[in-house]
């Protein structure tokens, strides 16, 4: 069974080695807390839901080669929105929601005019489009937290079962959808042909163009979605989407590593879900109050910088073994023929 | 040239060599033996064990315990020759193994060292006047201070040449391996370095020469040694043979012709193209029938090489149209609605998706028959086995990422993907490029099935040799426009080239 093998290899789901060796780890180290459901529950919850909703939006853009650094905006934005179209204008919360997606929609419609309209790389379009979305949240906010009605937090906070709440049904719900269309639909399949060779999908009749539009705007809706769930968690926030840039980042170019070696819904989560439960486990064991504060950061710019890391440098293993194979053959041939200097 | 009496000693003599490696045998029980002054050709598919043979000849691979290799009689041990014996044995690469940003006469020195005089100073003269010799006689027209990047590419592959010879004693002559010397080189130029080979062999020298043109081979060589699966399936003189023989002989099958003729073609129009205009092409009109194969010929910048994008709707015309089927085609995506098919010539990077499998790349114009809102993998997969077998990949194995096949079988996968469709309209560019004489001959099948079927077909391509067996009629193109059409009697490769270059 070749294929058992290869999908159970280390290589591929390390990530989940990797939250094995850790789950022993803090089971010695921190028995009490770590066998504890309020942990986990915590890690569910707070610590990785809605940094999971953006991350697995952003997969469909990466799988198009497209990159949408935009969505640390988008979040801001919505997450003031929603918030100022319930307390300024005492708008139901259901259509202060659905007004915020549609502008989350709007500004993955402008990212795809600047991408694929005028054919700005997606990179530098979409920093600059993210801080002009940013600026707008800064001016709506007016620098300040705004406040949203109790009902409105029901939104996030209410429970499901175990104590377990309703933003990680959203993820499970938004991580479905997303998997089934990226994974099973004529679109998913179509998305991954235009990032893989985007010249090759379009002469195999592939409409690239609509595809890479249509990744930006899944990832701006869900990031819009992402940023309504944030603010019912506190409260709206013009530098709530910060935050969410690198672990949604870190968790794609991790997951894309793991399961099926390519950008891919589940490796994400699971990525997200391991990092976040070993920082909790770190933090549940660590003292030093300055050292936790940075944990967060520390470990997904680490696990970024490893993901993507470790990748190159396993090509470029291949190529120079490659190459050390053709210099030793070139050196044979050429070898100094001994009438001396 | 004839082959030398065979009572004479060979330089090399190679007896039952063999190399295994892990689960493979790669050569098995090979023995060949090069004679002074013999041009000996090396023939074989890709994985015939070609690649391994020279290998262990150029010290990289040790050989199986039990083969035996003779340099002027005497056995020597493959791997680890001593420089004098390794300056008998001379490997020549395609890239040649020369520095280019030094002279002539210092790319010579390599290795060798200089004429010096006291206190160790060059004696630059001296050294000159020897490679003006050597220059002299395998008439590079150039001064031995001449850097090689500013030679041209065939008096660069000669200077490689006299560097591996110039290291062989009056009347103690080696083997040079000449490893496709030719793949990059314009036809002129590829004259001017086999008249350099054939001169070292006058001299004496042994030479194996390396090569998938087996034109080039009945050209050059006076003996030839074909490969398959590891064993030598023939070793004899080229007069005994003709090419279709030898063809036989390196695909290990009878093949009535490398070449199938093209089918009668149908009355119905497939493709018509009015006033096309591209950056080189002028004003083309082409009117192609179902089941007609229509070549395209002409040098680099006559236009030919930017046809079959125009015809796709892959690139932008200046002005005019395509009509495929009476629709109007300005798009690739226009174009495969319509009915029409493109294998490019830049097989990676337009071809196919190197990282993706060959069931990806082959199912993905059509994924319609597998479900609109939910893909079944296991009718996809059924597809794709169905079409694997069809065009003959191998391996045989859908799952594999087609970046890790043969330029023959990406190939054949590229075919398979819009043979798939059904195509009114089939153009392809340049399809037989790297690809070997066995994939050649079944990709020309495919072909010739598929104008069978109805398919109109326009093949532009580089291979006179090609054209003139596949086609029903060839356009040859000068300056952008069509200079005259070839057909029946008159379409010969001989008659094409002859056009291209007039």
């Amino acid at each position: 069974m070749k294929i058992a093998r290869s999908k159970f290899s280390p290589g591929n789901i390390s990530i989940v080695y990797l939250y094995v060796v850790g789950f022993a780890a803090f089971w010695i180290w921190i028995p009490e807390l770590w066998i504890n459901w309020t942990t986990h529950k915590s890690v569910l919850n707070i610590d990785m839901s809605t940094k999971a909703i953006v991350a697995v939006g952003l997969v469909a853009p990466l799988l198009t080669n497209t990159f949408d650094l935009s969505i640390a905006g988008v979040i801001s934005l919505s997450s003031v929105m929603v918030s100022w179209l319930q307390t300024e204008y005492h708008w139901n919360m259901w259509p202060a929601m659905a007004l915020t997606l549609v502008v989350a929609l709007a500004c993955g419609a402008a990212n795809a005019l600047l991408v694929v309209g005028i054919r700005i790389n997606s990179f530098i379009a979409t920093l600059a489009s993210g801080a002009v979305i940013t600026a707008i949240a800064e001016y709506t906010s007016g620098g300040v937290q705004v406040q949203v009605p109790n009902t409105f937090k029901n939104v996030a906070k209410s429970q499901m079962f175990w104590g377990i709440q309703a933003k990680v049904g959203y993820l499970v719900v938004i991580a479905l959808v997303l998997w089934y269309v990226l994974e099973h639909t004529p679109a998913g399949r179509y998305m991954h042909a235009t990032g893989d060779g985007p010249d090759a999908a379009r002469l195999a009749g592939v409409q690239t163009k609509r595809y890479v539009v249509l990744s930006l705007l899944i990832c701006s809706v869900v990031a819009g979605f992402a940023g309504i769930v944030s603010a019912a968690q506190t409260a709206g926030n013009a530098t709530a989407g910060g935050p969410y840039l690198l672990p949604a980042f870190a968790a794609c170019f991790l997951g894309s590593t793991q399961f099926l070696g390519r950008f891919n819904v589940g490796g994400t989560v699971a990525s997200i879900f391991v990092l976040a439960s070993l920082v909790a486990g770190l933090q549940r064991s660590i003292e030093n109050q300055g050292i936790r504060r940075i944990l967060d950061s520390l470990f997904f710019g680490l696990a970024l910088i490893a993901a993507v890391g470790l990748s190159k440098l396993l090509e470029r293993y291949r190529e120079r073994t490659a190459f050390r194979m053709r210099a030793l053959e070139i050196n044979r041939i050429s070898e100094p023929s001994g009438h001396g200097h | 040239m004839t082959d030398q009496p065979t009572r004479q000693q060979p330089l090399i003599d190679i007896e039952s060599l063999s190399k295994s490696f892990p689960g493979q045998v790669a050569l098995n029980n090979v023995s060949m033996q090069i004679l002074p002054g013999q041009i000996h050709a090396l023939v074989g598919q890709n994985g015939s064990g070609k690649s391994t043979l020279i290998k262990i000849l150029a010290g990289y691979h040790q050989p199986d315990p039990g083969s035996i290799v003779r340099l002027h009689g005497e056995t020597v041990d493959i791997a680890t020759l001593d420089p004098h014996e390794r300056a008998h044995l001379h490997v020549m690469h395609q890239d040649l193994g020369l520095v280019r940003s030094l002279s002539i006469m210092e790319n010579l020195a390599l290795g060798r060292g200089y004429h010096t005089g006291a206190l160790g100073r060059i004696n630059w003269a001296k050294e000159a006047a020897r490679v003006s010799a050597l220059l002299a006689e395998f008439d590079v027209r150039a001064d031995p201070r001449t850097l090689v990047q500013a030679l041209a590419p065939a008096d660069q592959a000669i200077i490689a040449l006299v560097r591996a010879l110039q290291d062989w004693g009056d009347g103690e002559w080696g083997v040079l391996v000449l490893d496709e010397p030719t793949a990059s080189l314009p036809k002129p130029e590829v004259d001017r370095l086999f008249a350099a080979v054939r001169r070292i062999a006058q001299r004496g020298g042994g030479v194996i020469f390396v090569s998938h043109r087996l034109d080039e081979v009945f050209d050059l060589a006076d003996h030839v040694t074909v490969l398959r699966d590891g064993v030598v399936v023939g070793s004899q003189p080229l007069r005994e043979l003709d090419q279709t023989r030898l063809i036989e002989l390196i695909v290990g099958r009878a093949i009535d012709d490398l070449y199938t003729a093209p089918p009668e073609p149908m009355s119905e129009v497939a493709v018509q193209t009015e006033n096309l205009a591209g950056e080189n092409l002028i004003d083309l009109d082409l009117t192609v029938r179902r089941g007609e194969v229509v070549g395209v010929a002409g040098l680099v910048g006559s236009g030919r090489d930017e046809v079959a994008a125009l015809l796709f709707g892959a690139k932008r015309p200046v002005r005019g149209e395509v009509r495929v089927g009476g629709r109007v085609v300005r798009a690739p995506r226009e174009a495969i609605i319509a009915g029409m098919a493109l294998v490019p010539a830049d097989r990676k990077g337009l071809g196919c998706i190197p990282e993706h499998t060959v069931r990806e790349n082959v199912v993905l114009p059509r994924l319609g028959p597998f479900g609109r809102f939910w893909l079944r993998r296991d009718a996809e997969r059924s597809e794709a086995v169905r079409w694997v077998v069809e065009v003959d990949i191998r391996p045989a194995d859908p799952e594999r990422r087609i970046i890790t096949l043969s330029g023959g079988n990406q190939q054949k996968a590229v075919l398979a993907r819009w043979l798939r469709t059904s195509p009114s309209v089939l153009v392809l560019d340049e399809p037989t490029q790297g690809v070997d004489v066995g994939a050649k001959a079944s990709i020309y099948e495919l072909l010739a099935k598929s104008a069978e079927g109805g398919t109109a077909i326009i093949m532009c391509s580089s291979d006179a040799e090609e054209l003139a067996h596949v086609c029903d009629r060839v356009l040859v193109l000068r300056g952008g426009k069509v200079a005259t059409e070839l057909s029946g009697g008159s379409l010969t490769s001989d008659r094409i080239v002859q056009e291209i270059l007039s």
